[in-house]
């Protein structure tokens, strides 16, 4: 038998965390019913520091639920290191991460089992249908940086990651396990697989659409897109690196035309000396800037391995079949 | 095997109290500590062979008289002897004939304690079994105090059947069954386990064999957990028996150990996985089981204080 595990990071959940138990109850017990091969064994919720009473609300339903977990963080240390916290309590051999506020249904885990039937993957993610939001400013926002950071990083997959994720264990857990402080999880797991799936599916942000609030500020949103960008680690630093190579060949490419024009036409530079000091001002910045540049290359390097990057990583996927043979049967 | 030897006074109750641990290995030294400096016990080592199989009898003899004598050495209201037994040669993976000639040692003591109850009617017994949940629980997950276990090795059938004659040792004996999950920590001269297999190997830049696989699931606790826990047990007059699970409800990968081994000792490890694990099944249990285990000692508390302990043994200097 396969196991499930759902963590459930909590900052200000009391309004919805009995009906977010009640809906993954519900699931569990129609997996129990039907005899999956897959069963729901544990919910873990991590406390970040709750601003509410969601504390003392899961302390009660862990007494409740034998398996239900609460863990309670000693500060607010933030969504992501919260994940990555109940990931590491985790021993299910799928995980699943999904928000407090019922924002991500328990109900469409199926759905993402389902697509693991059809494309076999290590993640699925679960992608919003329609505006999450209901405002504009705020989807179209979220989108453009995405697709920028993808830009910049190279790192094709992060537009499709969210906070709703289906991940197979050992990758969940590798990938946590090797998380430093300004690691980007989801970027992490892009080290460990590039097998990822998005499904659609239908989402509200129902918080933030009736009191306008959101758990992000916007000096919140820029911390979320530094480290995305850093996590990805190397290509700033090689940016470095090719601006020097640039500024020398500027250099060297202005020299030759300056010198040229001096050995032409002498009187069409008038300031005496201006082409030697430009020369040589650009060429040795440049070439410092190439010099710090291989500096950066080694340091990219220290970068990577204290990032924790593998360098490869062995993975057993034969209990997919079961999956596989159940999830793609019509009737569910 | 340790003696120790205390006597108390509790609610204008003289009491004379010697606790017998067979087996001084990782955890009865770690349960001989424990009681050494909860209770001020004086602690003696009796020679008692193992290997003599034809003068087990005798020995045990000479331990019963010895026993006896301690307890009634005080003028007390009370006398206690508590017989622990926390030995066990044979490992995980022992063969069948191994864990026999174990079970008729064990067999042996378990009969110890009752002839020690018809030589004093008056004495309050009770009995310390450590058992293996890790054994019996073998491959299994989420872990409970409802869970039935699963024996995959003759190592776990033995220890089942241990479990079953302690229960059968009658009302008059108090007994205490403890289900530890895996244990690790620092013994001179003991069978190291993984983790010190691997801080022994990394200072000394040896390759470790590892015969699980990297993402096998754990529960691991420290041996002074497990000594504090049995030694107050021991301790205590008003402990009730029973069966204790005795784990962290805290899974942990065997790729998290090594990388916290690397991180605790400042190197790499270098290392051999075999590519048809043996034991690389996963062993969890449901934090709700384990709430009893509080405070307990951290996996990366836990690997520094082994390596320093292995340190300060290998170099003979203290370590800042």
């Amino acid at each position: 038998m396969l196991h499930l595990s759902i963590v459930v990071p909590v900052y200000s959940g009391e309004s919805f965390l009995r009906d977010l138990l009640i809906a993954v109850e519900n699931l569990r017990n129609s997996w129990i019913a039907c005899d999956a091969p897959i069963q729901l064994t544990e919910l873990i919720f991590v406390d970040d520091n709750a601003i509410d009473n969601s504390a003392v609300i899961i302390d009660e339903i862990a007494t409740e639920h034998d398996w239900v977990v609460a863990l309670h963080l000693s500060r607010n240390f933030g969504q992501h290191p919260a994940t990555i916290a109940g990931i590491l309590h985790s021993s299910g051999d799928w995980v699943v991460t999904l928000d407090e506020d019922l924002q991500h249904s328990p109900g469409n885990i199926v759905d993402m089992m389902r697509s693991l039937a059809s494309d076999p993957a290590d993640i699925v993610y679960g992608k919003a249908k329609q505006s999450v939001h209901e405002n504009g400013f705020r989807d179209i926002s979220s989108r453009i940086s995405k697709r920028f950071i993808e830009m910049l990083s190279g790192n094709k997959d992060i537009a499709k990651a969210s906070s709703f994720r289906l991940i197979r264990g050992v990758v969940a857990r590798a990938a946590a396990s090797v998380c430093a402080h300004d690691t980007y999880y989801d970027v992490a797991l892009t080290w460990f697989t590039q097998r990822i799936n998005v499904v659609e599916i239908s989402m509200k942000d129902t918080r933030f659409i009736s009191s306008g609030k959101s758990g992000y500020n916007l000096s919140a949103l820029f911390s979320h897109a530094r480290r995305l960008l850093f996590s990805n680690q190397i290509r700033p630093l090689r940016l470095v690196g090719l601006f020097g190579v640039f500024a020398v060949v500027l250099a060297v490419a202005s020299a030759l035309w300056f010198v040229g024009v001096k050995l032409i036409d002498p009187e069409a530079i008038e300031a005496q000396g201006w082409v030697s000091l430009f020369v040589l001002t650009s060429f040795l910045g440049g070439a410092t800037l190439f010099m710090i540049g291989i500096v950066l290359e080694y340091m990219s390097g220290l970068v990577l391995h204290a990032h924790g990057k593998p360098l490869f990583f062995t993975i057993d996927r034969s209990s997919d079949l079961k999956i596989r043979a159940y999830f793609s049967e019509d009737s569910r | 095997m340790l003696v120790l030897h205390s006597s108390a006074r509790s609610d204008s109750v003289e009491q004379s109290h010697v606790a017998a641990i067979f087996g001084a290995g990782l955890v009865g030294q770690s349960i001989a500590s424990h009681l050494s400096a909860r209770s001020s016990a004086l602690q003696t080592h009796l020679p008692f062979d193992w290997k003599q199989n034809s003068s087990t009898a005798e020995q045990l003899n000479i331990v019963e008289r010895s026993l006896l004598k301690l307890v009634r050495e005080q003028r007390s209201n009370t006398k206690r002897i508590s017989i622990v037994w926390s030995a066990g040669a044979a490992g995980f993976s022992a063969p069948q004939d191994v864990l026999d000639n174990e079970f008729v040692l064990f067999e042996r003591v378990v009969g110890l304690c009752e002839a020690l109850r018809l030589r004093d009617p008056e004495l309050e017994l009770d009995f310390h079994l450590l058992s293996s949940a890790g054994g019996i629980f073998e491959g299994q997950r989420h872990v409970d105090v409802a869970t039935m276990p699963n024996p995959l090795r003759p190592y776990a059938t033995t220890k089942l059947l241990q479990e079953d004659r302690v229960n059968a040792l009658g009302h008059d004996v108090k007994t205490f069954i403890y289900r530890p999950s895996t244990i690790y920590g620092y013994h001179k001269g003991g069978r190291p386990g993984l983790i010190i297999t691997l801080i022994r190997n990394g200072y000394q830049n040896r390759t470790t064999k590892i015969f699980g696989s990297p993402d096998t699931m754990r529960d691991f606790v420290h041996v002074a957990d497990i000594g504090r826990y049995i030694g107050n047990r021991i301790i205590s007059t008003s402990s009730e028996g029973g069966t204790f699970l005795l784990a962290r409800g805290k899974p942990t990968s065997m790729r998290s150990v090594i990388s916290l081994v690397e991180d605790v000792i400042g190197k790499r490890l270098y290392l051999q996985y075999d590519p048809k694990p043996s034991n690389s099944e996963h062993n969890t249990y449901r934090p709700s089981a384990t709430r009893h285990m509080t405070n307990s000692i951290s996996l990366r508390y836990g690997i520094k204080l082994s390596a320093l302990q292995w340190f300060q043994n290998e170099f003979g200097q203290a370590v800042g």
